[in-house]
């Protein structure tokens, strides 16, 4: 199949940025059992396995949401991979045990859309945490700038001029993306 | 830095003129990436940003909905399981009764809309402000009201006339109301179209017909439904008893 060939099952990616119940109860009908027999395989049980699936629709979620996510390899494959990998990197994290993760079994297409859904979201947990490392007046000024869009209303609602408000969220960002760029978390991702 | 930033503001807000965007671009692809790596985390950092704070109500919405669907599918699962631990023979022994009993009931009789016709509570998706109809429409509907639900599915496309997903609704409420007409023509357009809603449109299209018997059509109509369908066994059952 042409790599970058939207595949049918995107209506899964559509039917999640819609919030459509249809759509998800169908996901966790035809995909959740293979992901919740892994896992019950592998050390885990059915709470472990609500959550991993739970998490990782979440995650599909706000990549499809903030990019262009493009499913270009069946829905049941990719999905399956997200919750394996997410699953194998918690046990090595909490028994600290060396897991070799290696799919011989898929394609190179599903494993590289997986992938990229998790660096996806150790990145967002990335953002996160840096974004609670700003100052208290950083914080509420870029919640305020993505809440109004407006920078006047922003500074007015702050009770500060316009020019001073744009300059502080200048600042601010700089800050957070310096903060972002200097983690060793994100050298890592990207290396 | 500052100046930097605001470049890249520009940038992605299409605030550049050709010229602009053409330089800008050059320079992102030149040896040092230091530039298009301070590119890449701003434009992250501002579709988190604006994801994480500019749609907070709606993320809330969407956990709050998958979080119900998700306790529903494991509770059911995990009572499962809990019952075979405990009951386990005296479950299997019951299970043949109750399939001894449903065969001698069911068999061979057509099947009917009521056996098929089980809709699951909805949870409708906010557009807009109307956020108090919606909830009136659903709490109608999962209540069974279809009466009331038809006639604010109705105030609500007045407003959102290609609101697929309402439209879906009021179908449904038609064919449980007997305007089928209606119903059956709204089915067919959204079967026709790309939306998520396709092959609903056709499970509900063919239920409207086995509720009035018309049995070739439902056939007819089943047959067209993708596979791996969500409601797959059931669509198979009736196919086979009407067969």
């Amino acid at each position: 199949m042409n790599k970058d060939k939207q595949h049918e099952d995107q209506k899964y990616i559509t039917g999640l940025l819609e919030n459509n119940s249809f759509v998800i109860k169908s996901i966790y009908d035809k995909f959740a059992p293979k992901v919740i027999n892994y896992i019950r395989n592998n050390s885990g049980d059915y709470d472990r396995a609500q959550d991993v699936i739970q998490e990782s629709l979440i995650t599909i979620f706000n990549q499809a949401s903030q990019q262009n996510l493009k499913l270009t390899c069946p829905f049941d494959a990719y999905f399956f991979l997200v919750c394996k990998r997410k699953w194998l990197n918690e046990i090595k994290k909490t028994s600290n045990k060396e897991v070799t993760i290696s799919d011989n079994d898929v394609s190179i297409n599903e494993e590289q859309m997986a992938i990229e859904t998790l660096i996806f979201e150790d990145k967002q947990s990335l953002f996160n945490t840096m974004f609670q490392k700003l100052s208290d007046t950083c914080k509420n000024l870029l919640k305020k700038t993505f809440e109004i869009k407006s920078m006047e209303k922003v500074a007015e609602s702050l009770d500060v001029t316009y020019a001073y408000a744009r300059k502080k969220k200048s600042l601010c960002v700089k800050q957070l993306t310096q903060f972002v760029r200097e983690s060793s978390i994100y050298k890592q991702l990207m290396s | 830095m500052e100046e930097q930033n605001i470049i890249f503001d520009n940038y992605l807000m299409g605030k550049m003129s050709a010229d602009e965007i053409a330089d800008f671009e050059k320079e992102l692809t030149v040896d040092d990436d230091s530039l298009k790596k301070d590119f890449e985390i701003y434009r992250d950092l501002q579709m988190y940003l604006k994801h994480e704070i500019g749609n907070k109500e709606q993320n809330e919405v969407f956990k709050e909905n998958i979080s119900n669907i998700s306790e529903k599918y494991f509770s059911d699962k995990k009572e499962n399981v809990r019952k075979l631990n405990s009951w386990h023979f005296l479950a299997i022994a019951s299970s043949i009764i109750v399939a001894f009993g449903l065969f001698l009931f069911t068999n061979p009789s057509k099947p009917s809309y009521s056996e098929y016709a089980i809709h699951d509570n909805i949870s409708l998706t906010v557009r807009g402000d109307n956020h108090e109809q919606l909830q009136k429409a659903e709490a109608e509907f999962n209540n069974g009201s279809y009466e009331k639900a038809n006639y604010l599915f109705s105030k609500i496309l007045q407003s959102d006339s290609v609101n697929t997903e309402i439209i879906l609704y009021k179908a449904i409420s038609e064919i449980e109301l007997g305007i089928y007409t209606d119903a059956e023509n709204s089915l067919t357009e959204i079967s026709k179209g790309k939306s998520a809603y396709t092959d609903q449109a056709k499970w509900y299209l063919a239920l409207s017909k086995l509720k009035q018997e018309k049995y070739d059509e439902c056939l007819q109509v089943l047959n067209t439904i993708s596979e791996g369908f969500e409601k797959q066994k059931e669509l198979e059952d009736i196919i086979d008893r009407l067969e």
